[in-house]
């Protein structure tokens, strides 16, 4: 996996890129808008890492440019202002995900894992995993072939953990996906639905299928 | 019209100058026609007397009996036994005078006037028929009995006014016969009182005309001002860079404008000012901390650090997340009193938004065993506001209650409308907030003493964004509370007013 970081604080490039090639991804780095466009250009990524805030144009011009080149690599946008207008600004620029500094850094890894994934996986209507179905059309969950009553926050949250199937999904990036906001107290919020939908899922069943990472978030993997 | 308004109040002033004026005017008008009135009748009645007088004299001058005649007509309606003994010598020729006298008395338009002829010793030698002894005895009553000089007096029989004369003249060679004559005054007084409606209604016209004119001038005058005002009105945080129209105005009113739009661009300037402060605060405080706490994670992640050198990082680790959560809780205050344009502001369904915080908190509650009830009116009920931000007033509230309320406490959450919007209110039976501390928990940095500092936890931001959240919406927070008895508070949004 091939990841190009757009950053120009010097210090701060250094320790993301470090921690990037911790766990084994290659990465170029950009610190202004020539740079970053060109390598863009010439070299086939896999994630394009952008600040938003760099020497030159933004980082929202940069993402309007590729993808206007048609270049449908995923956008990671990175910045310091978390303003609403500023992520939806950042969305509508083509970007796939926002994430405002200063982040936590497993919090960065979960989100740049998705992100790799999300390029590689078909879009169906129908999500399984193990024996547990989900129809996003009809909104019918099943595991064993018996279905299963959920309310509608828990068939979200099912639903978000299955499309992230096997990796970990962080708890800033539950409560903003599923409840489209990012507070703190909702970590506890979490922690109880989670509980309420292992008890659906899993406790009937010998093999669990959601697994909390301590510390980090949860995950959904048939192992 | 407000009765502190300058409109008001310039409409008083003219009024009531120009009533007074009116007043002085119609004082002296009045006046000046009665006296003049007055002065015709009493011209009249004097020019009848002085004819009188002539008469009486051409009569008795015209032979030596026609002044026996004269005399005689001015006994003509003595009493009778007089009448008896002048009668039988009345002398020929007495016809001729009294022919005269009708004749004359006619001339002189007596018919309405009261008259008699007084004899030097105070005798009464003529009256005039409609003379009635009622009237008489007014006479005797209002005049002079002797006088030399010419007397005017105003009289009154029943109901009618009368306006007299007391006229002394010659007559036979003696000077002091008098005639007493008085004519009704019914039409002068008809005329002075019609004067007075027409006064009373012709001023209270001009009043109403004035006021209502005055009104009319005076909100043309001011239009500028409250176009000034809904002008000033409409520039909020959003559109500083607007202006008051300045078109042709009065010079008074331009400099005001002048000003204003002055006023507006220093704001605006400042406004900018601390909005390129705040973000390049943003930045210059968040990259550090970014790469301080990437670094420290990172570090953390590898495993082939000293479990001494860990402690320590993960301390650093807690301090830093606090910083964070601080500078952002402050970037967003500061951001609250100086850029609305944060609000996404949607009409929404109050109750539909209590319901959805309740599975939340109810969440929250059950972890700790605390029980949660709600009871709030049916809805919908609609308030103009944004759902992210004011989730967050109600979530740091019901986290305060539910950290502050022991196991097997209570918390309530009940809605009222009222007159001023809907009070939601969130009751605990928690430890309540000392006294003392009551006035301060919404500034800056707040933390109660009597919570031990590691559970307050918080970066003392919370309730002073949810207060600065719910006034951004119009509305506000306010609280009770009582040590060991618990708090309740009250977050008031104003409704859309249909």
């Amino acid at each position: 996996m091939r990841i190009l970081l757009v950053e120009d604080e010097r210090k701060l490039s250094a320790v993301i890129k470090r921690g990037l090639k911790e766990v084994h991804y290659a990465v170029d780095s950009a610190d202004n808008s020539d740079d970053a466009l060109f390598l863009a250009e010439t070299n086939p990524y896999d994630l394009i890492i952008l600040d938003i805030m760099i020497p030159g144009k933004d980082g929202i011009s940069i993402c309007r440019n590729l993808r206007k080149k048609k270049n449908d690599t995923p956008v990671l946008m990175l910045t310091a202002r978390d303003d609403v207008e500023d992520k939806i600004s950042g969305l509508d620029a083509g970007a796939d995900d926002y994430l405002t500094k200063p982040f936590s850094f497993p919090e960065f890894l979960a989100r740049v894992r998705a992100l790799l994934r999300r390029k590689n996986t078909e879009k169906s209507t129908s999500l399984k995993v193990a024996d547990l179905e989900l129809d996003q059309r009809t909104r019918k969950v099943s595991r064993a072939g018996k279905d299963i009553e959920l309310t509608p926050t828990e068939y979200s949250l099912l639903e978000y953990l299955m499309i992230n199937v096997g990796q970990v999904v962080t708890r800033t990036m539950i409560s903003e996906h599923v409840w489209n906001e990012d507070f703190e107290s909702f970590s506890n919020v979490i922690n109880v639905y989670i509980n309420y939908l292992k008890k659906k899922i899993d406790h009937e069943h010998k093999k669990q299928l959601i697994h909390s990472m301590r510390g980090v978030g949860y995950s959904l993997k048939d192992e | 019209m407000k009765t502190r308004s300058i409109r008001f109040k310039t409409s008083v002033l003219y009024s009531s100058i120009l009533c007074l004026i009116l007043t002085c005017f119609s004082i002296y008008l009045y006046d000046t026609v009665r006296a003049t009135l007055y002065e015709e009748t009493k011209q009249d009645l004097k020019v009848k007397a002085g004819q009188i007088e002539v008469f009486l004299n051409a009569y008795a001058s015209m032979s030596p009996q026609a002044y026996t005649y004269a005399n005689s007509l001015m006994n003509k309606f003595l009493s009778a036994s007089d009448e008896n003994v002048h009668g039988k010598d009345i002398a020929p020729g007495k016809d001729i005078i009294d022919q005269l006298w009708a004749k004359d008395s006619r001339s002189l338009g007596l018919r309405n006037d009261y008259f008699r002829i007084l004899s030097p010793r105070g005798r009464v030698r003529l009256r005039s028929e409609n003379l009635t002894n009622e009237i008489e005895g007014g006479f005797n009553s209002q005049f002079p009995l002797h006088s030399d000089v010419i007397h005017f007096t105003d009289l009154r029989f029943n109901k009618d006014a009368f306006y007299g004369i007391s006229y002394p003249f010659r007559f036979d060679d003696r000077n002091s016969f008098i005639i007493q004559l008085a004519t009704p005054i019914a039409s002068i007084q008809q005329i002075l009182s019609k004067l007075v409606i027409f006064i009373v209604l012709g001023v209270a016209v001009i009043l109403l005309m004035t006021i209502f004119m005055g009104s009319f001038f005076t909100r043309r005058i001011l239009k500028p001002v409250s176009d000034v005002t809904l002008a000033a009105n409409n520039i909020s945080q959003t559109n500083l860079h607007m202006r008051i129209p300045q078109q042709k105005l009065d010079h008074e009113m331009e400099e005001l404008i002048g000003s204003f739009n002055r006023m507006i661009e220093r704001l605006e300037r400042s406004f900018a000012h601390v909005n390129e402060f705040s973000s390049h605060v943003a930045h210059e405080l968040k990259t550090p901390l970014a790469i301080i706490k990437s670094e420290l994670e990172l570090a953390l992640i590898k495993e082939n650090a000293k479990d001494d050198d860990k402690r320590v990082m993960k301390v650093a680790l807690e301090e830093i997340d606090r910083l964070i959560k601080t500078v952002k809780d402050l970037l967003l205050l500061a951001k609250l009193e100086y850029k609305l344009s944060i609000f996404k502001m949607e009409k929404m369904d109050i109750i539909e938004f209590i319901k959805e915080i309740y599975q939340h908190s109810k969440v929250l509650a059950d972890q700790k065993n605390i029980g949660l009830e709600m009871a709030i009116p049916d809805g919908p009920i609609l308030i103009k506001g944004d759902a992210a931000h004011l989730r967050r007033i109600f979530f740091n509230i019901i986290h305060n209650s539910v950290k502050f309320t022991k196991a097997q406490g209570e918390i309530k959450i009940f809605a009222e409308v009222r007159e001023e919007g809907i009070l939601i209110s969130i009751k605990d039976s928690g430890i309540g907030i000392p006294a003392a501390d009551q006035p301060q928990i919404f500034e800056k940095f707040f933390h109660s003493r009597s919570v031990d500092q590691e559970d307050a936890g918080g970066s003392g931001l919370g309730l002073c964004l949810a207060r600065a959240v719910a006034r951004s919406h119009g509305g506000d927070i306010v609280f009770e509370s009582e040590l060991n008895k618990g708090s309740t508070f009250t977050v008031i949004l104003p409704l859309i007013k249909l």
